[in-house]
């Protein structure tokens, strides 16, 4: 069952009746525009219909038949508001969906994924109750045969207000040749050329039509008489004229009853943005960003533009990223809404480079520097670079991007010796035995810290001092060596203060 | 029984069974070494053992840092003690600095890292990481590394200062001396005592 055609009977009507909350046994018409009297009937509803009225019946005959029934004129506002409203319900279905008409719709499901036939019909009549219209919903193998299944009720599954809403599953979609040759007068889809021959043929039921043969068929009456036969046997598998409408790439889905952890958002929110990016790609665009929103129980909200490192369509990298973010925050209360919006954004195609590696993976490579920033905090990690300063142990940190671009200072910082160090973060105050030495005392032996010992050589001083006019700062430093070939950098800030700094090698 | 006699007995016994010695390298000490000879398959775990505070775990990592490499080198910092001044602007560029602050936090990251398989070559520096610290590390840490490497195609390399790896592909151990001379004026070398062919190290 690939096709599926949803279809609103009466839907001008029915869009009426729901506005005005109608009772479903009031016998109902719709009335062409113009006088009273010169008017006719347009649409019935069903109890209109049991009383032998019929579409094209003049108004006054249809009161002689009917005198309780119930006349409306049209609404063409109230009927346009409806069709949006069920354009968006197809499109939360499928975004291969053709306008067939004004009151039907073929759906492509071949992308959807469901167990059965009758677990998505019963799932996407329950979707369609928000409509508070009567639906009929048919599968199909064929575009045309799930179109004529879904004009009858019959052969279709169902949603009715009697008053309250019923859902019908019918899975006799093989009992639709025996419905009436009649049933193709209500689609301009399948015109029936020569109908009164075939009456008079004694051809009552679409079967008669099926069991002619079609050779003879084509010869007799012509070539649509076959392509009807072909439809009607499925041989005839036309393409969809897929509708594309010009709307933002967002969904919102509510929760009822408000869910407490972030599991059933997750569940949720694969399958809405499985529908948002199959809408993007049918657009030729891909998602630059996913902007999230929830709502909680006590009020509160939440919302977060998670951004990516490159323009994707697969939904399962921004299912990853939605889910190391939810990971990561305090949920206040229940949530009982959450709103999804992609940001479209023309698709990336860059070409690898013969002699350079890249990523393998950006996003991944993106999931994984956000779940880095987790564990150690997002101002702990980045490509250094020694700050232009003369202040020991200063440098930069600039965040890396997924895409690794990074521009290097344009002066270049040389290495401040030959033997790099280990530095000690934070300085470590020791106690030192010193010598006046002129200005500077000198060392003579560490006294406390992990590292104690008389000094064997010792190299320096090496005076430093900066910001006198704002946080002045002056120490000098010492290069040591103590035993066992221990090279350690001590520092001294007047007057007394000595410390641990590094430990070179 | 003497030094001398002990060794001479091994020789022997060496040259009547060479089947039984095999996998097994006699290593002269104190070797020069060269970091860009170090070879690191994508997918393995390899460790250098730096015993002492002074012999050449900074040094090590700063010729790393001067290998020309498309991608960054991922530098886990297990005490937050790199120095970027050291090692200058250039050689800044090709690390991707990540700052821990005890060992637990930079073994989780090297687990992200290595999951993850971007970036080809993950160093993991525990260098000054207390031995207490070091005992908390359980085992299994060690075997998970090597199948996520081995999934990933990503090299771990682990700065230690005792042999901490289960069956590394390839352990070194440096040795190096440096004295205060070396700082600016002498040019450092990097020396190592004892290294353990692939073969003997997965033995």
């Amino acid at each position: 069952m690939s096709y599926a055609a949803l279809h609103l009977p009466a839907l001008p009507l029915t869009s009426l009746l729901a506005r005005e909350q109608a009772d479903p046994a009031c016998p109902a018409a719709l009335l062409s525009s113009g006088k009273r009297e010169k008017s006719a009937i347009l649409f019935l509803n069903e109890a209109a219909a049991r009383h032998d009225l019929s579409v094209g019946m003049s108004t006054t005959r249809a009161l002689a038949r009917c005198p309780d029934l119930v006349l409306y004129d049209a609404d063409p506002t109230l009927e346009a508001s409806a069709k949006v409203e069920a354009l968006e319900l197809v499109d939360s279905f499928t975004p291969d969906y053709e306008v067939t008409g004004r009151d039907i719709f073929l759906l492509d499901l071949s992308t959807v994924l469901f167990a059965s036939p009758e677990e998505w019909l019963q799932r996407a009549l329950e979707e369609g109750r928000r409509l508070g219209l009567p639906l009929n919903l048919a599968l199909a193998e064929t575009p045309d045969l799930a179109h004529l299944a879904a004009l009858s009720a019959r052969t279709s599954s169902t949603l009715r207000y009697r008053p309250k809403s019923e859902i019908r599953i019918s899975s006799e979609a093989s009992s639709l040749h025996q419905l009436p040759l009649s049933l193709l007068g209500r689609s301009s889809a399948f015109p029936l050329p020569q109908a009164d021959l075939l009456e008079l043929w004694g051809l009552a039921r679409l079967s008669d039509l099926v069991a002619l043969p079609r050779q003879g068929l084509a010869e007799r009456l012509g070539p649509d008489l076959a392509r009807l036969h072909d439809i009607l046997t499925g041989k005839h598998r036309r393409l969809l004229q897929l509708h594309r409408p010009t709307q933002g790439y967002h969904t919102t889905h509510q929760f009822e009853p408000p869910i407490a952890g972030i599991d059933p958002i997750l569940f949720m929110a694969r399958r809405l943005l499985q529908v948002l990016c199959q809408r993007l790609a049918s657009h030729q665009r891909a998602a630059e960003s996913l902007h999230l929103a929830l709502s909680f129980e006590n009020g509160a909200a939440h919302s977060r533009h998670l951004r990516q490192s490159e323009p994707t369509l697969d939904p399962d990298i921004l299912l990853r990223s939605l889910h190391t973010h939810l990971d990561g925050i305090q949920v206040p209360a229940p949530v009982t809404e959450c709103h999804f919006r992609l940001s479209a954004t023309l698709p990336r195609h860059s070409q690898h480079q013969l002699f350079q590696r890249g990523l393998k993976d950006p996003h991944q490579f993106a999931d994984t520097l956000k779940r880095l920033s987790g564990v150690v905090g997002i101002d702990q990690l980045g490509i250094p670079q020694p700050a232009a300063s003369y202040q020991p142990g200063l440098f930069e940190l600039h965040p890396l991007e997924a895409d690794l671009k990074f521009t290097p200072s344009e002066e270049p910082v040389l290495p401040s010796g030959r033997l790099p160090m280990k530095r000690q973060r934070p300085p470590l105050a020791v106690h030192v035995a010193s010598e006046k030495q002129g200005r500077h005392p000198r060392p003579l032996a560490l006294l406390t810290g992990p590292h104690q010992g008389t000094i064997r050589e010792a190299r320096g001083p090496f005076p430093l001092s900066g910001s006198w006019w704002e946080a002045a700062w002056q120490q000098s430093e010492w290069d040591i060596e103590l035993p066992k070939n221990l090279l350690l950098q001590v520092t001294h800030t007047p007057p007394h203060d000595w410390h641990l700094t590094g430990v070179y090698g | 029984m003497k030094i001398s006699q002990i060794a001479d007995l091994r020789k022997q016994l060496q040259e009547q069974f060479p089947g039984a010695h095999r996998g097994f390298v006699e290593e002269p000490e104190d070797l020069s070494f060269d970091p860009a000879s170090l070879s690191l398959p994508g997918g393995s775990l390899n460790e250098v053992v730096a015993p002492g505070l002074c012999s050449g775990a900074s040094l090590m990592i700063s010729e790393l840092l001067g290998q020309e490499r498309d991608l960054p080198l991922a530098l886990i910092d297990g005490r937050d003690s790199f120095d970027p001044v050291s090692y200058g602007s250039e050689k800044c560029g090709r690390v991707f600095w990540i700052r821990c602050r005890e060992a637990m936090q930079a073994i989780q990251c090297a687990d992200l890292l290595l999951r993850d398989g971007n970036l080809p070559l993950v160093l993991l520096d525990l260098h000054l990481t207390s031995e207490r610290e070091l005992r908390r590390i359980p085992a299994s840490v060690w075997h998970r590394f090597r199948a996520e490497a081995r999934t990933s195609g990503a090299a771990l390399l682990a700065l230690t200062p005792r042999p901490c790896l289960p069956s590394p592909h390839s352990r070194f151990t440096l040795s190096s001396t440096f004295t205060l001379a070396h700082i600016e004026r002498e040019s450092p070398t990097l020396r190592t005592a004892a290294a353990a062919t692939p073969a003997a190290a997965q033995s």
